[in-house]
């Protein structure tokens, strides 16, 4: 296997996920840079070799991971089930981004007043088919998505009418009776007259850091793996820990051990030696207040809580999650 | 049309297939072949979505959505209707059908036959059955020293026993998809959730149901809206009512007797005597009268004693109360002949009386017909399985 082919790393190209994906590289360090002469389609990561980073719709992204085109790459879940039927063996969803959120549902006219849930709908479809002989139209961008879903309700009696755009205005069009859509508030499928039903939410998605599971891994590119997923790792460690330093009480009696496991925290760098010496403990962002209390109250002296930038440490959970399975 | 299929047919093969289909036009069904490239709308209508996934789909130069024919029989019906409109003809058929499934070749030959136009239900019924063991056997099968299992069902008797339970008719629909899909029947009697109009359901039972419909259908028109996605202000308010008056009677879908007498029709099994004896034992026992179901069961015994005079064994063959499919499809009798219970269909057949209305015959024309997966019909090469 060609050592010297660089790990392939796809980036939304457009709009608000392009900026959240370079913020996101961003915050772990990792610059996205243009090539001169490649316009705008490829570029590389400043400072890691042998990664190349090429700028692709984020539905194109979903299908060159599943292909193993790319190695790694940001796209939305929702487009990952949609365009792969056999997601979980084709690509490993590494990390949720926090971005990107939309939510996949059934809506239906809001002046259905008869109709609430998945059950109801089931009836509806039915009753139109047997009715007026034909069957209910679904107007959706996520054929594979309903598809499925409706499968799972056993509804039956339903056509889909592919949309690739303003699909919640297809009932007020005519061109179907219900949809299938994203929406993050809900406020577009209600200003077009429709609700989503009680049950009918088929996804909550959010951008996703995915990794092929088909890209060809050569060493140099699982080299360039580690070390992308490093500062990824090392970000994420910082982002959602704090760091809690404090100074022994006069007595030197502390026990840490104890303190720590109750929240959560750990001595990244052991427990303090000397009466002078410091405690420095890690912990969620959430359990700050109560483990300095704790300190507090057990005698420790000038707790003081901080923000890392970064924290690195041997182990990679994310790589090792992604190796293991390659 | 006898190309020979992906994985190599020998010459043997197509020898074999060649018999089969100098059988069918010996007894009279004309050879045809429809194309392979079909309009896809027949068969999303009749089959539903969800068998998108399984075809080819293709698009002609002005974006028409076409499929590789997944069956011969809408292919078959649709030159009928182009050729033969509202006539009497009987086809065979054999070449490549088209499907997408795991762990199978996407191309394979189908042989069959389509007899269009017959009104003696009973008789074309038992000879379609009989031409498919006839035409099992001159295949030649590998294990043709046993005779084959033969499963029969009638989803006309299905359909006549709910209408004698008085089921409503979309209770029905989703209780007959639920026996096809071999489901339990609670999808169809649950009551549903919490409905958070059960104050208001509550409130307007009892009252005028002309009045109630007519306010239902003023405050709709209050809103603006006259009819949307494809339902009238008159159809919402006309199913808000129904679900109004079903959970005053304990929920919308099956009521726990006819659940119950379902149940015991789903279970009921035994050679075509039998089974017939048992579904008027059980009807008898619940007190149905019903005139569609009498006849119904008249066909049953009629179509059994056509099939016992052209010699078929009917004492080996096994209907099932519980045997159901493709409920916008099939009508009446259906069948399938596999080697033992369970093992792959051999041939399946059926009558589809709907079908040529609904492709836009003038007139209603019945029709029934089976086909023959010939791989699965291997020959007999004398090595044993």
């Amino acid at each position: 296997m060609a050592t010297d082919s660089p790990l392939v790393l796809a980036v939304p190209s457009k709009g608000r996920l392009q900026e959240n994906a370079a913020a996101f590289f961003g915050r772990a360090g990792l610059r996205l840079a243009p090539i001169s002469g490649a316009r705008d389609y490829r570029g590389t990561l400043v400072g890691v070799p042998n990664v190349e980073v090429r700028y692709l719709s984020a539905s194109e992204i979903a299908g060159q991971l599943a292909g193993g085109a790319a190695h790694l790459g940001i796209t939305g879940e929702d487009l990952i089930r949609e365009t792969l039927p056999d997601a979980g063996e084709a690509v490993e969803l590494l990390t949720p981004l926090g971005f990107g959120q939309a939510t996949v549902v059934v809506a239906v006219p809001q002046a259905w007043i008869d109709v609430r849930a998945m059950g109801d709908l089931d009836e509806v479809a039915s009753d139109m088919r047997l009715r007026h002989g034909r069957r209910l139209r679904i107007a959706t961008k996520y054929v594979n998505l309903t598809r499925r879903f409706l499968a799972e309700h056993g509804v039956a009696d339903y056509r889909i009418v592919e949309s690739l755009g303003a699909t919640e205005g297809a009932p007020a069009a005519g061109s179907a009776e219900i949809v299938v859509d994203i929406t993050t508030t809900g406020a577009t499928l209600a200003a077009n007259a429709l609700k989503i039903l009680d049950d009918g939410i088929i996804l909550r998605s959010e951008a996703n850091l995915v990794a092929s599971l088909r890209a060809p891994w050569s060493e140099g590119q699982r080299g360039a793996l580690r070390a992308v997923l490093a500062r990824i790792a090392a970000e994420e460690r910082a982002r959602i820990t704090r760091e809690v330093r404090a100074a022994l009480p006069e007595s030197g009696e502390i026990d840490l051990a104890t303190l720590a496991g109750l929240h959560e925290a750990e001595l990244p760098y052991g427990a303090p030696t000397g009466l002078d010496g410091e405690i420095v403990l890690r912990c969620p962002v959430d359990a700050v207040f109560a483990l300095s209390d704790a300190l507090v109250s057990a005698g420790a002296r000038a707790v003081t809580v901080r923000r890392v930038d970064y924290a690195f440490a041997p182990e990679n959970p994310l790589a090792e999650r992604l190796l293991a399975r390659l | 049309m006898t190309r020979p299929e992906a994985g190599g047919t020998g010459g043997r093969d197509a020898e074999r297939h060649a018999r089969l289909a100098a059988h069918f036009a010996g007894a009279g069904y004309e050879p045809v072949a429809p194309s392979v490239l079909q309009p896809v709308e027949p068969f999303l209508e009749l089959s539903g979505e969800d068998i998108r996934r399984r075809i080819f789909v293709t698009q002609d130069g002005a974006g028409a959505e076409l499929c590789l024919r997944p069956e011969f029989t809408i292919p078959v019906c649709r030159h009928h209707q182009a050729t033969r409109a509202g006539e009497s003809a009987d086809y065979s058929y054999l070449g490549p059908v088209f499907r997408l499934a795991a762990g199978e070749p996407d191309e394979f030959a189908q042989a069959g036959i389509e007899s269009i136009g017959r009104t003696d239900t009973p008789a074309a019924d038992a000879e379609v059955l009989a031409l498919a063991l006839d035409g099992l056997a001159q295949l030649g099968r590998r294990d043709s020293h046993e005779p084959p299992h033969v499963r029969l069902g009638d989803m006309g008797l299905t359909h006549a026993f709910l209408d004698a339970l008085q089921v409503p008719p979309v209770a029905k629909r989703r209780t007959l998809r639920a026996i096809a899909a071999g489901r339990p029947l609670d999808e169809v009697a649950n009551a549903g959730s919490e409905d958070p109009h059960a104050g208001l359901l509550a409130a307007i039972q009892g009252q005028d149901p002309r009045g109630v419909r007519a306010f239902v259908e003023d405050v709709l028109s209050i809103a603006g809206i006259s009819r949307v996605g494809g339902r009238s202000a008159g159809e919402i308010a006309e199913r808000f009512l129904a679900k109004a008056s079903a959970q005053a009677n304990g929920g919308a879908g099956l009521n726990p007797e006819n659940r119950a007498l379902i149940e015991r029709y789903r279970a009921i099994q035994g050679d075509p005597d039998a089974a017939s004896a048992a579904v008027r034992a059980l009807a008898a026992e619940a007190g149905l009268a019903h005139a569609g179901l009498t006849e119904a069961l008249a066909l049953f015994d009629e179509r059994t004693g056509f099939m016992a005079a052209r010699g078929l064994p009917i004492e080996r063959f096994a209907v099932s109360g519980s045997f159901a499919r493709n409920l916008d499809y099939y009508t009446g009798l259906i069948f399938e002949i596999t080697a033992r219970p369970g093992t792959p269909v051999l041939v399946g057949g059926g009558r589809y009386d709907g079908l040529l209305r609904h492709l836009g015959s003038p007139v209603p024309l019945p029709a029934v017909g089976c086909a023959f997966w010939l791989a699965r019909c291997a020959a007999d090469t004398g090595e044993g399985i």
